[in-house]
């Protein structure tokens, strides 16, 4: 069995030969594994592909995670790019600005909508440029169907508040204007079914949409109801009904929500370490894989012996049918690549039947 | 009237807060006793986020309405009469620029009766270390949300041994993604994982402080291990 039958075997609740194994390797675990600085690898679509398959390639594991948020970057996004007080300052074209560290991953440094009068200039990223889609295209070329593609879209929620608003801001404008946070909701909703779809055309074999500002640490379950599901909903059954499949990952605490996430028609749920596995198992375990949730702490700072019993840990608590063994978010920048090595090697041994 | 600001900041009436402060002002409320109601606003909702009734938005929304309350009353303050708890410098590392939850701490701290300097987001090592020379805080606290920046705060705490400030300043870590191992570990003096913690670990530290400056000889740790 391949890594992408065994893969969706997993993803469709079955049991495959062994649980498969796909920690969350990020920009700064990809491009240290490929030896350039992480700003190099998110604004060179070409290094972007190379530090993925070396990734892939030197770990082994089953899939891929192609975790650019509007994937490929185009000439133009290049083309403004610059460099300010030892950051590269990335526009992009959704009107956010990125700023990335020379030795970091992207953080937001402006939110693209100073009010909401904004958002009727706002318009869909250009997904017709062929740069966009070199990433997917390239990944889906080289691997030739040995292994999981997973790609990314931007969640509704968690994009509308650190991309388009600045968490701040969107966090007072639930309560104090709620109708035009639904707007912008609606608008980032359709951007990623587009992206999504897109995606789907080109052979992707997942998709992922990672939801964190929703976690129940940051919002209310009633919060979480009224602005995060119906938007994380429509754009899981619309790309499930477009024959795709959804892992959501939320980092924080999801267990108050866990029914719900498994509501949103989403085919698999990645859950942080605050989630117990044997007891989401038996909550949701009926109707979505589950995902997770190697500590990200341990793969970076662990011995050998805490890493392997933390994998062990979730196997057991899992079990192997519906179950991908994963790091329990986006593994820590510096993370030892023996340490992932190891992570990697354990999940292979312990999940096999 | 004492009653009703209280009301205001638990239930985060960023609207309303300005006229009640304003008609308590000119009802002859003292500037110091109005900040008192609205400190003990503060400190509901600092247990109601604890408790998880108050999530992230009702308490920001709260600490907006006590900034507004504070930005009319702060001229008319009468500093001798307000009990400080110690003073706290605070901010997010260099190369991160979450800082909701700092702010939160931030807030929260003023809410509790401490003095606090917020230096923003995004703040270089260099400039820890300049604002911990200038302005003295007993507690320096350090804010990072994602993996790839915590690294900064080992490199803050460095830097201050280097500037020869460690052992005049508590350092605290908290956000995402710290914790306590890793507290241990830069020589960090606590960690807390949430901002109503992160006020209990403040006061815990100042009590400790206190009894600490009364035995000198005494080395901390940091202090006895570079010797």
């Amino acid at each position: 069995m391949n890594s992408l039958k065994r893969f969706r075997e997993a993803m469709q609740r079955g049991t495959p030969d062994r649980v498969p194994v796909a920690p969350m390797v990020n920009v700064p675990h990809a491009s240290r594994v490929l030896g350039v600085k992480p700003w190099e690898y998110v604004t060179d679509n070409k290094l972007y592909v190379k530090g993925q398959l070396k990734a892939w390639r030197l770990y082994g594991y089953d899939w891929i995670f192609n975790h650019q948020p509007i994937q490929g970057i185009t000439r133009e996004e290049r083309r403004a790019m610059r460099v300010e007080n030892g950051f590269v300052v990335l526009p992009t074209e959704l009107g956010t600005t990125l700023k990335i560290p020379l030795e970091g991953g992207p953080a937001v440094k402006e939110p693209a909508l100073k009010s909401y009068d904004e958002l009727d200039k706002l318009e869909m990223p250009d997904l017709d440029k062929p740069e966009r889609w070199e990433p997917l295209k390239a990944l889906l070329e080289k691997t030739k169907g040995e292994v999981y593609i997973c790609s990314k879209v931007p969640a509704p929620f968690h994009y509308a508040a650190e991309w388009m608003r600045g968490m701040e801001n969107f966090m007072l404008d639930m309560i104090t204007q709620p109708r035009e946070v639904h707007r912008l909701l609606e608008f980032m909703t359709e951007v990623a079914i587009e992206i999504g779809k897109r995606q789907i055309d080109l052979g992707t074999h997942g998709i992922m949409m990672e939801d964190p500002s929703a976690a129940a640490q940051v919002i209310s379950p009633v919060h979480y109801r009224e602005f995060a599901y119906p938007y994380e909903k429509k754009v899981c059954s619309a790309l499930r009904k477009y024959g795709g499949e959804v892992i959501i990952h939320i980092c924080g605490d999801t267990t108050p929500i866990l029914e719900d996430l498994a509501k949103t028609g989403a085919s698999c749920l990645s859950v942080d370490e605050s989630v117990d596995l044997r007891d989401a198992k038996r909550r949701v375990g009926n109707r979505v894989a589950l995902f997770g949730n190697v500590s990200v702490d341990t793969i970076y700072r662990g011995t050998r012996a805490e890493i392997e019993g933390n994998v062990e840990k979730c196997i057991t608590s899992a079990g192997s049918e519906g179950y991908i063994v994963s790091s329990s978010c986006g593994l820590h920048a510096g993370t030892p690549i023996e340490n992932l090595k190891v992570m990697v090697n354990a999940g292979k041994k312990m999940g096999a039947r | 009237m004492g009653e009703e600001i209280k009301k205001a900041v638990i239930e985060g009436k960023i609207y309303e807060i300005e006229e009640l402060v304003n008609a308590a002002l000119e009802h002859g409320e003292a500037a110091n006793d109005i900040l008192k109601d609205m400190i003990s606003g503060m400190e509901v909702v600092s247990d109601l986020f604890e408790r998880r009734v108050y999530y992230v938005p009702e308490t920001l929304l709260s600490a907006h309405a006590m900034q507004r309350g504070l930005d009319i009353i702060r001229p008319l303050l009468n500093y001798d009469k307000v009990e400080v708890q110690g003073k706290v410098l605070i901010g997010t590392v260099a190369g991160d620029v979450h800082d909701i939850g700092k702010n939160l701490v931030s807030m929260f701290l003023e809410g509790a009766g401490f003095e606090v300097k917020n230096l923003g987001r995004d703040v270089p090592t260099q400039v820890f270390v300049e604002e911990t020379r200038k302005y003295k805080p007993d507690i320096l606290g350090l804010s990072a949300m994602m993996s790839t920046t915590i690294v900064k705060m080992r490199e803050v705490i460095e830097a201050l041994e280097e500037a020869g400030l460690r052992d005049d300043v508590l350092v605290i870590i908290g956000g995402a993604a710290a914790s306590e191992s890793y507290a241990r570990e830069i020589g960090a003096d606590g960690y807390a994982s949430d901002a109503a913690k992160a006020v209990k670990l403040c006061e815990k530290l100042m009590k400790e402080r206190g009894k600490r400056e009364l035995v000198k000889e005494v080395p901390r740790s940091h202090a006895a291990r570079h010797a």
